[in-house]
C-alpha cells in the first residue's frame, strides 16, 4: 500500500471492532427492513464479508467502512475519506462488483472482479484511504 | 414491465418524493450521506409533488420516516424513468423504471443519491 496511509494498531483494532458491530447490526435485519419487501441480508453474503475481511490486512479497515444492506439481499462495504467513495457489493460470496468515485477528478469506475483477487482489493481500497 | 405498458411519463420539471423507513434509514446514511443502495431497484416508488404534499406523503407511512426529493429531469437523465402509476388510492404515486445496464447500475444510484435534497433528517446513529 502507499506509505502516506500509515495506521497504528490500536486503530485496526477499533476498525475491526466497529466492522464487526456493523455486520451484526445488519444480521439483525429482519425480512421487509426497507418497507418493500426487501429480504433479509443473506446469511452467506455476511459470512463472504467476515471470510474476506479476515484475508485483508488491518489497515483497510482503519477507519471501518459502512456495512450497508441492498435490496437484493445483498451486502456492501462504503469507505469515505476526502471526497473519495469505494462502494464494494459482494454480488456474491465470489464476485465483488466496485464503484470507485471521485467526481473532482473525473473517477466514476464501475467493474467487477472475483472475491479472490486480494491485490485489486488492496488496490482499490488504499485508493480510497490515501488518494493514490 | 415493458416501456410501452407503462404510465405516463411524468413531466421532467416535476420534484419526485421517496421515503425511506426507519430501519432503512439506519443503515442508508453511512456518516449522514445517503447511499446509493437506496436506488438500488429494478423498479421503486416515488410521489409526484405536485399531487401530493410532504405531509400526505409521510401520512403513508409508519412515523419516523426519511423523505428525499429531486427532479424528475435529472432523474431521468441518468436513465430512471418515472411514470405515473397510481396505487392504494395513492393519485400522486409513481413507478420509477431503472433504464440502465447492469454494469452501470452503481454508478448511476450513485450519481442519483447525490443529487438528492433530504427533507426530513436521517437518524444520528448510522453506521
Amino acid at each position: 500500500m502507499n506509505a502516506t496511509h500509515v495506521v497504528g494498531l490500536r486503530e485496526i483494532a477499533a476498525g475491526l471492532v466497529a466492522l464487526d458491530a456493523r455486520l451484526d447490526q445488519v444480521a439483525a435485519l429482519e425480512p421487509n427492513w426497507d418497507g418493500r419487501g426487501a429480504p433479509a441480508v443473506s446469511p452467506a453474503a455476511l459470512d463472504a464479508v467476515r471470510a474476506w475481511g479476515r484475508d485483508m490486512p488491518g489497515w483497510a479497515f482503519a477507519p471501518a467502512p459502512a456495512v450497508v444492506p441492498l435490496a437484493s439481499g445483498a451486502v456492501q462495504l462504503e469507505w469515505r475519506c476526502a471526497d473519495r467513495l469505494l462502494e464494494l457489493e459482494f454480488e456474491t460470496p465470489a464476485l465483488l462488483h466496485f464503484l470507485r468515485w471521485h467526481p473532482a477528478s473525473g473517477t466514476e469506475d464501475e467493474d467487477t472482479f472475483p472475491a479472490s483477487d486480494r491485490a485489486r482489493a488492496e488496490e482499490l481500497v488504499a485508493w480510497v484511504l490515501n488518494g493514490s | 414491465m415493458e416501456a410501452d405498458a407503462r404510465g405516463p411519463a411524468v413531466p421532467d420539471d416535476d420534484t419526485l418524493f421517496r421515503v425511506i423507513v426507519p430501519k432503512a434509514a439506519a443503515v442508508w446514511f453511512p456518516n449522514g450521506a445517503l447511499s446509493s443502495a437506496a436506488f438500488n431497484y429494478p423498479v421503486f416508488s416515488v410521489d409526484v409533488a405536485r399531487l401530493s404534499t410532504v405531509a400526505e406523503t409521510l401520512a403513508r407511512w409508519e412515523p419516523g420516516n426519511v423523505l428525499i426529493q429531486f427532479r424528475c429531469g435529472d432523474a431521468r437523465a441518468l436513465g430512471f424513468d418515472a411514470r405515473l402509476e397510481p396505487e392504494n388510492g395513492n393519485d400522486a404515486h409513481a413507478n420509477v423504471y431503472c433504464d440502465h445496464p447492469p454494469n452501470e447500475r452503481k454508478r448511476r444510484a450513485r450519481q442519483l443519491a447525490a443529487l438528492c435534497t433530504v427533507l426530513t433528517p436521517p437518524p444520528t446513529n448510522s453506521p
